[in-house]
């Protein structure tokens, strides 16, 4: 037979032996095993049997401080330092790549004149994926490489950016370039989004995974 | 639906998941379910709660208690694990991003820990449904081969 002190002795061996370090953690997990509990009644039969169902409270206590173990902020940092290392150096490539040209004066290669730009607008690029998929701002975190329709808008639409860009500062960029540079930029935010979910996923396998 | 209290979609990944875990009853210390009747490996069925947990959330916020007796009650009273195993899985779960949690009052008055997806956890859920439906159908193929 069990009481209710008994039910609060489970509960706060469960909570006690999770060993959650903040406090304000504890007493939600208190409130919510509370609330758990709430609707067995209050026969010694029924107290008796939500706890048999409920488990070994060590095994749930250890399961639970598995879960809140660690700040995770320094893994944290480190996974959103590898993002952006890895994000930048993919755009900083594709960049590359697209704005290589032959030097008619020297004959050797040379940057496009709107490389710095590019560059600067792909970074920010970047940092705004990855704000946006730690913050989960949904429209910005899809992966447009599996949406046709939503890629070939967002190239449409950051050309027309380019275009009304150029346009407010008086320089000169056709219709055809403003295609291509945004078709890059699209495939930097395509690169970035993947490199963003499989670094979540290397993280989770390494350092412990949600239960999914 | 099927008299129960629940009156929203039910989704059939959440009804094929559930016809899998069909007479099960939880077996060990991690949330595994497990048939009474088959004894499987641990690892065959590790991750079936997690994704038992997307697949519910994905149709409507719950508590925890709540997710429970759902899972119970759409498979006949079959599924059936320990109950405390439910809040490690959520923890993670919603530390990992995946969830997100408010304190509200529930139908009863009670206030609850109502659990809910976030965006991170819709794409998860859906993977889980595509991987699921992938691998059921594999299995489907190659049972019913071997049967036929």
């Amino acid at each position: 037979m069990a009481d209710r002190d008994d039910l609060r002795a489970f509960i706060d061996r469960v909570v006690r032996e999770s060993r959650i370090a903040k406090p304000r953690e504890r007493e939600a997990l208190r409130r919510e095993l509370e609330s758990h509990f709430a609707d067995v009644g209050d026969t010694p039969e029924a107290l008796r049997d939500a706890m048999t169902r409920f488990g070994s409270p060590v095994e749930v206590a250890g399961a639970l401080e598995r879960a809140h173990r660690g700040s995770g902020f320094v893994r944290q940092l480190l996974r959103i330092t590898l993002v952006l290392a890895a994000s930048g150096a993919v755009a900083l490539l594709l960049q590359l790549a697209t704005n290589l040209r032959r030097n008619v004066h020297s004959d050797g290669i040379a940057l496009g004149p709107g490389f710095a730009r590019s560059i600067a607008f792909s970074s920010l690029l970047v940092v705004l994926l990855v704000v946006a998929w730690e913050l989960d701002l949904e429209p910005l975190c899809a992966r447009l490489e599996r949406r046709p329709l939503r890629l070939i808008a967002t190239v449409a639409a950051l050309a027309l950016i380019m275009l009304l860009f150029h346009a407010a500062t008086n320089s000169l960029l056709s219709a055809r370039l403003a295609v291509a540079a945004s078709a890059v930029d699209v495939a930097i935010w395509t690169c970035t989004v993947a490199i963003l979910a499989r670094t979540d996923r290397a993280f989770a396998r390494v350092f412990g995974k949600p239960s999914a | 639906m099927n008299g129960g209290r629940c009156t929203v979609h039910r989704s059939p990944f959440t009804d094929s998941l559930l016809a899998l875990l069909g007479k099960v009853s939880y077996l060990g210390r991690q949330g595994i379910p497990t048939r009474r009747s088959v004894n499987y490996d641990r690892e065959f069925l590790t991750g079936t709660v997690g994704v038992l947990i997307l697949s519910l959330l994905s149709e409507r916020a719950m508590y925890g208690y709540e997710i429970l007796q759902e899972a119970e009650r759409r498979s006949a009273q079959q599924f059936r694990m320990k109950e405390g195993t439910i809040y490690p899985a959520l923890h993670q779960m919603e530390r990992a991003g995946l969830l997100k949690a408010a304190w509200r009052d529930s139908d009863n008055g009670r206030a609850r820990k109502y659990y809910s997806l976030t965006a991170k956890g819709r794409r998860q859920a859906d993977s889980k449904r595509k991987q699921w439906e992938s691998i059921s159908a594999a299995m489907r193929a190659i049972l019913g081969e071997a049967h036929g």
